[in-house]
């Protein structure tokens, strides 16, 4: 699972570069996204518009990473695209993340918090 | 339109889940499919692998998963087979979905994809061997199949108001 970071405004952007989020990768994006937070990292935009495939493997790695922040702090996504939108809509994730069209809009979310 | 089957082999190990995934979605889109309903196809098929590989192996590498995938002008049909563990009813009959009870659950969210997704699941274990088959047609309008299931079958998913619901409109 590769990972770009950016920090704006005291807020994380983390870009998924890889293509998949799925049952092999979820286990890696756990634990650096994990370490990113012990580290001290509270706001976080994800972006997923690399991202061609998810899986309920790759969704429940970002449902574990947000309960890792323990209500302190937010998660939100950006740039997905309409496949990878139509599962979070499906399983009623858009509900628990807030999400962006544009990356820049989910980092601009969390930014300054 | 492309048509006929194909069946696909992998070891019991989770990697290899996007190889089938892949093949199954390329597969779909030669043969005239959306992206959108070549991506549910992978996906319920990634799922159903995952979940042999899980759940049947619990994850002990060095066993077979084989995927039977056909395509019809009417219809996708996917077959994911193991020598593993059955699954418990119990888990195959689950009527809501663990994301709308519990939105913050790790896990829980293969099976109801599957069941989402597509328009005939069922579960059938003999001869130790299990195969999960899983339908989509290809034709919003299709009737679906009502069909008994035979001894020893499960079948979920295939009730229209629990099944596509609420995938339309994608």
């Amino acid at each position: 699972m590769n990972l770009e970071q950016q920090i704006s405004s005291g807020a994380l952007r983390l870009k998924v570069l890889d293509k998949r989020m799925d049952a092999r990768s979820a286990p890696e994006f756990k634990e650096k996204v994990g370490a990113l937070i012990k580290a001290g990292n509270r706001f976080i935009a994800v972006d997923l518009s690399e991202v061609e495939f998810i899986d309920s493997a790759g969704l429940g790695a970002l449902v574990s990473v947000l309960k890792l922040l323990g209500g302190q702090g937010e998660i939100v996504i950006g740039g997905v695209r309409d496949t990878v939108a139509s599962l979070f809509r499906l399983t009623r994730l858009d509900k628990v993340f807030q999400m962006y069209p544009d990356p820049a809009m989910a980092l601009s979310a969390v930014s300054g918090r | 339109m492309l048509a006929g089957s194909i069946k696909l082999t992998i070891e019991s190990r989770l990697e290899n889940g996007a190889l089938v995934g892949v093949a199954v979605n390329h597969i779909c889109r030669e043969a005239g499919l959306s992206e959108q309903e070549a991506f549910k196809v992978e996906l319920c098929v990634v799922e159903a692998v995952n979940n042999c590989i899980r759940h049947a192996y619990r994850e002990r590498p060095g066993n077979e998963v084989e995927v039977h995938f056909a395509l019809t002008p009417q219809a996708v049909i996917a077959k994911v087979a193991d020598t593993g563990r059955t699954l418990p009813p119990q888990m195959l009959q689950r009527p809501a979905p663990p994301g709308h009870e519990a939105p913050l659950a790790d896990s829980g969210r293969g099976l109801f994809i599957i069941q989402s997704l597509m328009d005939e699941v069922t579960y059938q274990s003999a001869g130790g061997r299990n195969v999960l088959s899983m339908t989509r047609h290809l034709d919003a309008l299709a009737s679906r199949s009502s069909a008994t299931p035979s001894p020893g079958e499960f079948k979920i998913g295939a009730n229209p108001r629990s099944g596509r619901k609420q995938d339309q409109g994608d």
